[in-house]
């Protein structure tokens, strides 16, 4: 065993039995997990294997104390109270669960990520998480070839699921470890390292989940197999007695639906018209498919998991006004999705208008709707899917699964598309409502409309009159004939001969500083930046002198600290109007308080930062949109300077006013100043803990709040730097203006808007990068200085800030589109 | 059995029921500030909302595509038809629909490209119409510093002033205004198009509509609502002059989530914007005859707009 491992589980008990007891969970009226008792011992390994939608998924979500249970109990020991039971409680008891949604902050470097769950380093904290995360990397995995440096957006899947992996089993508490498809993404030879280093950790007693698809895996590394099914365990081996034909027939288990007294219907061959066929289509995930739908069939597209049937289903919708040789349409389409909450329901409305929205034009007459037609349709589709409400006029929301489902399929059958597909329609839908669903597809089809359907649920397969089967986006079999849910699932797990390895590519993708600056997000506004050096030193040399330097960026520095300042604010997700009254009402106190009472003016910009930390809260829990807020909040500041100042006036304080003036040797002292307080900035966004836990908040509040954070606090964090650099950018207006007046800034709202945006940051993302702030703010100010120089006008100058915002976007939405 | 809605579920459908409450209350303060009840101080104010009411429904519209939907672009483009009719109309009627007629197509271009921007450009609206605003922000200085004052044509300045049966013309027409918009989006394709795109654009995608171009024209409609307004308050204010628009950035949205339409999208109140207009032209009315400093006045808005906007969310809905 290798003696370098970090792993030396605390829980010295290895005797201890995890233990599932009875657990049930409904989803509404969806049972996920039925009456499910599993147990685990220490230095065991346990496959968990089942069909899709099996309850696999739901019940290690369960263990890991993101979803409670109805019913039953966990005991590790003794038994544990739901109540006192979560996330956090769990990753004490020593449980680590790896999901298939990885929980890795992408815009934080690897060892960052580390640090994010395993905050209590000691020295220094960065190279302490640099030098854990990549020996754990390279036990695991040796000779990982990752960078700990590296952000993860930079690592291809197969690396983010390494560094998954091993940010996990770092955890020194390791008692228990699920491991949901740790493979998906792996190429072979990881596969193989995995499987080794899970047999060394069950040597250390460490019990261990493994949930796969991939059968020779769990039964190369397993001890003991259970299967699931629809919700229940459906068996149970000892792997060194079974197969994998035997842990097949385990998953497959009774067919529940079937002889539902629905017969299909058959394409009795006799109407030859095709409509819809895919000749050798290639499109992202989906490779070479060749298929083809006819009048009266009803197809069904299985597989494992994530094989690309729902890209499918949805590309063969939104392509369905393009014209192509390997695509062909004789007829148009309709979709129904599953997912009601994201894609098919209107929320704010009733039953009547979520089914007339896809066929407004039969409803309407010269682009008027006409209420009479509508409630037309809609009665005939309410009472032909008996709908189980108050009546059309009922909201969409007061409605159950089942009935929101009808509503959607009502919708597409409205349109009377030829073709309907159907993206996992019946997820959460009551059984009731499913066998009414397949009547109906039945009679739809048998009227001689081609119905395609994707489901999670292999028994609807049965449904259909032939079947393909995807893996990996290829057809590898199609069904027709006697199709069970047995066969499907069969065919979903066959190894596929000929299948190409999937060739990883695992170059290393640490690169150097040069690489960097060339790649960066900011350097189109770099090269914009000095492209204006150069024109205004070619137009008048003097402005190059440090004379000419200092008045330039002199006038630039309170934009900068209003671009951090509101960099700040976008991290959390929002947008600060409110920025440019706030800074003016700072130059209004510097001003005049400032002057004439120090410490009272101390006292107040204290208590204004403060008051920005509370609107940070006041944003999080309301969960109003923080662009009205500060909006509202613009008034207020507006209002406290005016009554302050109510007509410009007052004067800077002299220490103030005379940074202006000072030049130390070469470089004038407002540069140095700013160049200080950046630096600072940096540091704290870029090298320290709590900068890594507000660029990781900006990203992935779940991951870091799931890792033990507070997401209230980093947010008040965020507004109070947001504040703190408002409050320096509103010093340097009135150094730079020596007078006090409340409109002075209000540009500088929206200005710093686009200083951030300029700097290759992002809205959402948590992507924030104070130096391509620094470089944004400049160019916008030196703008004006160069037209001046050209003898333009300042009227000209938003027009080109405006154009520059809009070249540069341009620009890199060009370039992601060549990415993508 | 029948269930008889509760006075406060009633009330959540009807959000815009709070802002015209609000300006009720606020017409009762101002008699008693002034001790002077008439119906004269509503008909002034409410002559003074349509401008905002009228800029204000652009900016619904804007809103109600969701994702994000704002125009920043309005201040700018209220400013600049303000000199560009004044400019075209030359203070003659001849010229009036000549003046009027490029004013709101340059309003349109403005838009479309606001949309072009945001539905094919991919940039988010906030930063789209921003730029787009800097740009119209320069095109209306240069424009009037190569302007030599002079007003619109009688005809709209007679409009904006005038009354019929004692009723200011400006009410009638921003009823106008309404009620053809209320039209487009209760009863046209468009408007349903628009609410279920703003509800979800996801869901709206896959349900047949088309999501860019309904996007595209819901820009388009901010901005010539802002050139109509803007030239209205230009023939008002008796000639344009800068930065007039200004006020309206935060006034537009003020008035609109005042009204009780969802800044996030897919449910909007036409007749809340009005009344979210009203209130606000109320509320300075309000706070000008009690004599509170202009400062206070300020602090005032804001602490209503925040506080209006935190009742909604924790009133049930």
């Amino acid at each position: 065993m290798n003696k370098s491992t970090a792993l030396t589980p605390l829980n010295t008990d290895i005797t201890t039995t995890l233990r599932l007891d009875h657990i049930v969970k409904k989803f509404g009226t969806t049972v996920a997990i039925n009456n499910v008792s599993c147990a685990i011992n220490r230095g065991e390994i346990v496959g968990l294997v089942g069909g899709n939608g099996a309850g696999k998924s739901t019940l290690m979500r369960i263990l890991s104390g993101v979803v409670r249970p109805d019913e039953g109990s966990l005991s590790i020991g003794t038994n544990i109270n739901w109540d006192e039971f979560g996330p956090k409680p769990a990753r004490e008891l020593g449980i680590r669960v790896v999901t298939q949604e990885l929980s890795l902050c992408t815009n934080l470097t690897v060892a960052e990520n580390y640090f994010i769950e395993y905050p209590k380093l000691e020295g220094s904290w960065r190279v302490a998480a640099s030098q854990r995360i990549s020996r754990v990397l390279a036990d695991i995995f040796p000779n990982p070839h990752i960078g700990v440096t590296t952000i993860i957006d930079d690592l291809n899947l197969a690396q983010r699921q390494m560094v998954e992996i091993a940010r996990a089993v770092s955890d020194p508490n390791l008692a228990w470890l699920v491991l949901d498809e740790p493979t998906s993404s792996l190429p072979r030879e990881r596969v193989n390292q995995l499987l080794d280093y899970l047999k060394r950790l069950r040597q250390q007693g460490v019990g261990i989940i493994y949930i796969s698809h991939r059968l020779p895996e769990v039964l190369a590394v397993t001890t003991r197999v259970v299967a699931m099914r629809n919700g229940s365990t459906s068996g149970e081996v000892n792997t060194v007695d079974t197969t994998e034909s035997d842990v097949v027939g385990l998953m497959g288990g009774k067919v529940t639906l079937a002889g539902a007294g629905v017969h299909v219907a058959k394409n009795d061959g006799e109407s030859e018209d095709c409509l819809l066929r895919l000749d050798q289509f290639d499109q992202g995930i989906l490779q070479n498919i060749d298929m083809t739908i006819n009048r009266g069939e009803i197809i069904g597209i299985s597989g494992l998991e994530g094989s690309g049937q729902s890209e499918l289903i949805r590309l063969l919708y939104r392509l369905r006004q393009k014209r192509s040789k390997s695509l062909q349409y004789h007829g148009n389409v309709a979709l129904v999705s599953g997912n009601r909450a994201e894609m098919g329901i209107f929320a704010y409305w009733s039953i009547a208008k979520n089914i007339t929205i896809a066929s407004l034009r039969q409803i309407a007459r010269l682009g008027i709707l006409s209420n009479q037609q509508e409630s037309k349709v809609a009665d005939y589709w309410y009472n032909r899917l008996k709908f189980r409400a108050a009546g059309t006029d009922s909201r969409i929301t007061s409605l159950s699964g089942g009935n929101q489902q009808k509503a959607l399929i009502a919708r597409a059958l409205a349109t009377n598309a030829d073709i309907l597909l159907l993206d996992d329609p019946t997820r959460g839908v009551d059984l009731e409502t499913k066998f009414e669903l397949y009547q109906l597809l039945h009679e739809w089809a048998n009227q001689g409309h081609g119905v395609v359907w994707f489901s999670t649920e292999d028994d609807e397969m049965e449904q259909c009159d032939r079947v393909y089967i995807l893996r990996r986006g290829r057809v590898v079999d199609e069904l027709s004939e006697g199709i069970t849910a047995d066969r499907v699932v069969a065919s979903a797990f066959m190894e596929v001969k000929d299948e190409k390895k999937q060739s990883v590519h695992e170059s290393t993708l640490h690169r150097g500083v040069g690489w960097r600056l060339l790649t960066a997000r900011w350097n189109l506004s770099l090269f914009s930046l000095i492209i204006i050096f150069i024109v205004m030193g070619v137009l008048n040399p003097t402005s190059i002198s440090t004379f000419g330097l200092n008045l330039l960026i002199g006038s630039a520095v309170p934009l900068v600290f209003a671009g951090i300042s509101q960099m700040f604010v976008i991290d959390s997700g929002g947008i600060d109007l409110g920025l440019g009254a706030f800074i003016g009402l700072i130059n209004v106190i510097t001003a005049t308080t400032l002057v004439h009472d120090p410490v009272l003016a101390l006292v107040i910009i204290i208590v204004l930062i403060g008051l920005y930390a509370l609107m940070g809260a006041l944003i999080y829990l309301s969960r109003v949109p923080a662009i009205v807020i500060t909006l509202g909040a613009s008034f207020i500041w507006l209002g406290l300077a005016l009554t302050l100042q109510p007509i410009p006036g007052g004067s800077s304080p002299a220490w103030l006013a005379g940074f202006w003036n000072v030049n130390i040797p070469v470089i004038p002292l407002p540069i140095v100043l700013s160049i200080a307080g950046l630096v600072g900035v940096y540091i704290i966004v870029q090298r320290t803990k709590l900068g890594v836990l507000l660029r990781g908040f900006g990203n992935a509040p779940n991951a870091i709040s799931h890792a033990g954070w507070s997401g209230l606090k980093l947010q008040m964090g965020l507004y109070a730097l947001a504040g703190t650099a408002a409050v320096i950018a509103g010093l340097f207006v009135t150094a730079a203006n020596g007078a006090a007046d409340a409109n002075s800034a209000s540009s500088y709202t929206l200005l710093s808007i686009a200083a951030v945006i300029l700097g290759g940051s992002e809205f959402v993302g948590g992507i924030i990068i104070p130096i391509g702030v620094v470089i944004g703010a400049l160019t916008l100010s030196l703008i004006g200085a160069l037209l001046g120089f050209l003898s333009l006008g300042s009227d000209y100058q938003s027009a080109v800030e405006g154009i520059l915002l809009l070249a540069v976007l341009g620009a890199r939405a060009l370039t992601r589109r060549e990415e993508n | 059995m029948t269930i008889r809605p509760s006075v406060a579920s009633r009330a959540s459908n009807m959000p815009w029921i709070w802002s015209l409450l609000g300006s009720l209350i606020l017409w009762i303060g101002i008699g008693i500030v002034s001790s002077r009840f008439n119906l004269q101080t509503l008909t002034i104010n409410a002559t003074l909302a349509t401008f905002l009411a009228i800029i204000g429904l652009g900016q619904m519209t804007a809103i109600t595509g969701g994702g994000g939907g704002i125009d920043l672009s309005i201040p700018y483009v209220v400013t600049l038809s303000a000199f560009l009719s004044a400019g075209l109309m030359r203070d003659s009627n001849g010229l009036f629909l000549y003046g009027m007629g490029i004013t709101l197509a340059v309003g349109l271009l403005i838009g479309l490209f606001n949309g072009i921007i945001i539905v094919w450009v991919k940039v988010p609206p906030i930063v789209a119409t921003l730029a787009t605003g800097f740009i119209v922000d320069s095109a209306g200085l240069v424009y009037a510093h190569g302007f030599s004052s002079s007003l619109p044509s009688p005809i709209l300045t007679n409009f904006v002033t005038g009354t019929v049966a004692g009723v200011p013309l400006m009410i009638v027409g921003a009823m106008m205004v309404a009620l053809v918009l209320g039209g487009v989006f209760r009863k046209m394709i468009y408007g349903r198009s628009l609410l279920a795109v703003g509800q979800s654009n996801k869901a709206a995608r896959y349900a047949g509509v088309p999501v860019t171009r309904v996007i595209l024209i819901s820009y388009a409609i901010s901005s010539v609502l802002a050139a109509l307004g803007g030239s209205l308050l230009g023939a008002y204010t008796g000639g344009a002059f800068l930065n007039m628009g200004n006020p309206y950035l935060l006034t537009s949205i003020g008035a609109v989530v005042i009204g009780g339409t969802l800044i996030s999208g897919g449910r909007s109140t036409i007749i809340g914007t009005l009344g979210g207009a009203l209130f606000l032209t109320l509320v300075v009315t309000l706070m000008e005859a009690s004599k509170m400093a202009i400062g206070v006045q300020d602090m005032v808005e804001g602490v209503l707009v925040i506080g209006v906007l935190l009742a909604s969310r924790i009133l049930p809905t």
